[in-house]
């Protein structure tokens, strides 16, 4: 009656990884703000656009430890600055203008968590399409994405337990995220 | 180090679904997620596809129970054709006579495995590293051990139902007194009760042997039976089968409720004891004689006790000493 491994995150990795992680986050803060400055930002609107983009970052449930931590935060941090630059820009033209008009487009989503929250979830029958889908999945691709997906191997165990090579192995998987995506489209 | 030379030459993911697939392998590269964040700046909605695809994969967290079976199929699978092939040439699951003379085959390994126990009065289901899946009557156990050839159970006490994964590479076998009951993929209950086993088949095919099901013989030199036989047999003594037409009753437990066609209610409360947490007792000798058809239900809220004394013709008194007296209503 073994309990399948709790966790089961796209990008999990070793909880021993949690400790060093802490320390890592103020690297990454610096490098995000360092990011922001690259593109033209003055210093201390990039600390509070950063701040807030680490918290849209959890929000959107995204793990710092995963690889794609850094570019997300980047591109988030980037995202808010422009926002308040164009709503700082609306502000100073309605003051002059009174142009109310611009006011009602809003502004940009910034990150997705902003979109109503049941549009991210997966209803009870799409789950079950979902299910379909992955049963109707090439043998070596479901297998693949089954073991990532809820075992949360890494592709090369993955690939040892399937005699193909790690490349082989991320072919499946973008395959099964593929064939996932075109099933909640239709 | 060679999984990184060949992801450099890797074509470059165009999709959100590629990135997040690509962004799993081991050891991301600096470069690597310099490209990503390039992708992801390229377009404004890239984060939203990248996010989506994420939040896509996260929300099949509830399937998980769904693929257990699949998972486990996969945990335990290795590549061994030879034994699949030697089912072949013995020519599968065939029918062969009945052997008169029954030799002992004395078990030389210790008892391994890992042992499965139900509580008394409680019904447990187990699902097992190949996929199968198992009902342990009340009060049983069983004891398992997968290897690479066979997929060996055996019955120590109790009953208990076997819905066997489909492997026709791997023989499942459930060891049982002296015999050993061999399947590829079925449903059938064994049970040992009075110093006897039963085999109750109720899908499939399956072959009962003094043999393992690593010898190449076990299959043709023992029983074999149809779905709606029961095979009973002791310890050195031939196996009886019996055809009968009432075994979902007769192993209605493993769907948690017991059926009753017009048995004594001696037999019914007999019964009935096995699953209560109170000991049932027919005060009244005569009322034992009465006539019973029923379908009493195993599980649920309501005790055991109170579902007899709403369901049969019968009233029930708990006692203090924690018994359970049935009277006539």
């Amino acid at each position: 009656m073994d309990a399948p491994s709790e966790g089961g995150g796209v990008f999990a990795r070793p909880a021993g990884e949690a400790a060093r992680q802490a320390g890592a986050v103020a690297g990454l803060r610096r490098d995000v703000v360092s990011y922001l400055q690259r593109k033209g930002q003055p210093l201390g609107d990039a600390e509070d656009a950063v701040q807030e983009a680490f918290v849209r970052f959890h929000r959107a449930g995204h793990d710092l430890s995963s690889p794609d931590a850094r570019p997300l935060l980047f591109v988030i941090a980037r995202n808010i600055q422009n926002d308040r630059w164009k709503a700082a820009a609306r502000e100073s033209r309605r003051l002059v203008a009174e142009d109310v008009a611009t006011l009602d487009a809003g502004p940009r989503a910034i990150a997705s968590d902003d979109r109503p929250a049941d549009d991210r979830l997966i209803g009870r029958q799409n789950l079950a399409a979902a299910a379909a889908v992955i049963r109707a999945l090439p043998q070596r691709t479901r297998e693949a994405f089954l073991m990532h997906r809820f075992e949360t191997q890494t592709y090369r165990q993955i690939a040892a337990r399937l005699g193909v090579s790690v490349s082989m192995v991320e072919k499946y998987i973008a395959e099964a995220l593929r064939q996932l995506k075109m099933s909640a489209e239709d | 180090m060679i999984d990184r030379l060949t992801a450099l030459f890797a074509r470059r993911p165009a999709t959100a679904e590629d990135w997040l697939a690509r962004l799993g392998r081991p050891g991301v590269s600096t470069r690597e997620q310099d490209r990503f964040t390039a992708w992801l700046e390229a377009d404004p909605d890239n984060l939203d596809r990248y996010e989506s695809a994420k939040a896509r994969s996260a929300a099949l967290e509830p399937l998980r129970g769904v693929f257990e079976a699949d998972l486990a199929r996969i945990r335990w699978r290795r590549r061994d054709p030879a034994l699949s092939r030697r089912l072949l040439l013995s020519g599968g699951l065939v029918a062969a006579a009945a052997v008169g003379g029954v030799l002992m085959w004395p078990s030389l390994s210790a008892p391994a495995g890992r042992l499965y126990e139900s509580a008394p009065g409680r019904i447990s289901d187990v699902v097992l590293d190949d996929g199968s899946h198992v009902t342990l009557d009340a009060g049983s156990a069983i004891r398992v051990s997968l290897d690479d050839r066979v997929r060996r159970v055996t019955l120590e006490r109790g009953a208990a139902y076997f819905e066997v994964a489909h492997d026709t590479a791997h023989p499942f076998q459930v060891g049982l007194m002296d015999r050993k009951v061999i399947v590829t993929g079925t449903r059938f209950t064994t049970t040992l009760k009075n110093e006897a086993a039963e085999v109750a088949l109720l899908e499939g095919r399956v072959v009962i042997s003094t043999r393992d099901a690593a010898d190449g013989r076990a299959l043709t030199d023992g029983v074999a039976m149809a779905p709606g036989d029961q095979a009973v047999f002791q310890p050195g003594r031939p196996v009886v089968r019996h055809v009968r037409d009432d075994l979902d009753v007769a192993t209605a437990w493993r769907k948690r409720r017991l059926i009753f066609r017009d048995a004594p209610l001696s037999e019914v409360i007999a019964a009935a004891s096995r699953y209560s947490d109170r000991p049932l007792t027919i005060v009244d000798s005569r009322l034992g004689a009465l006539r019973i058809t029923a379908i009493l239900p195993l599980d649920g809220d309501q005790s055991l006790v109170d579902r007899i004394d709403a369901l049969l013709p019968v009233t029930v008194e708990r006692t203090a000493d924690g018994r359970a007296l049935v009277r006539a209503e």
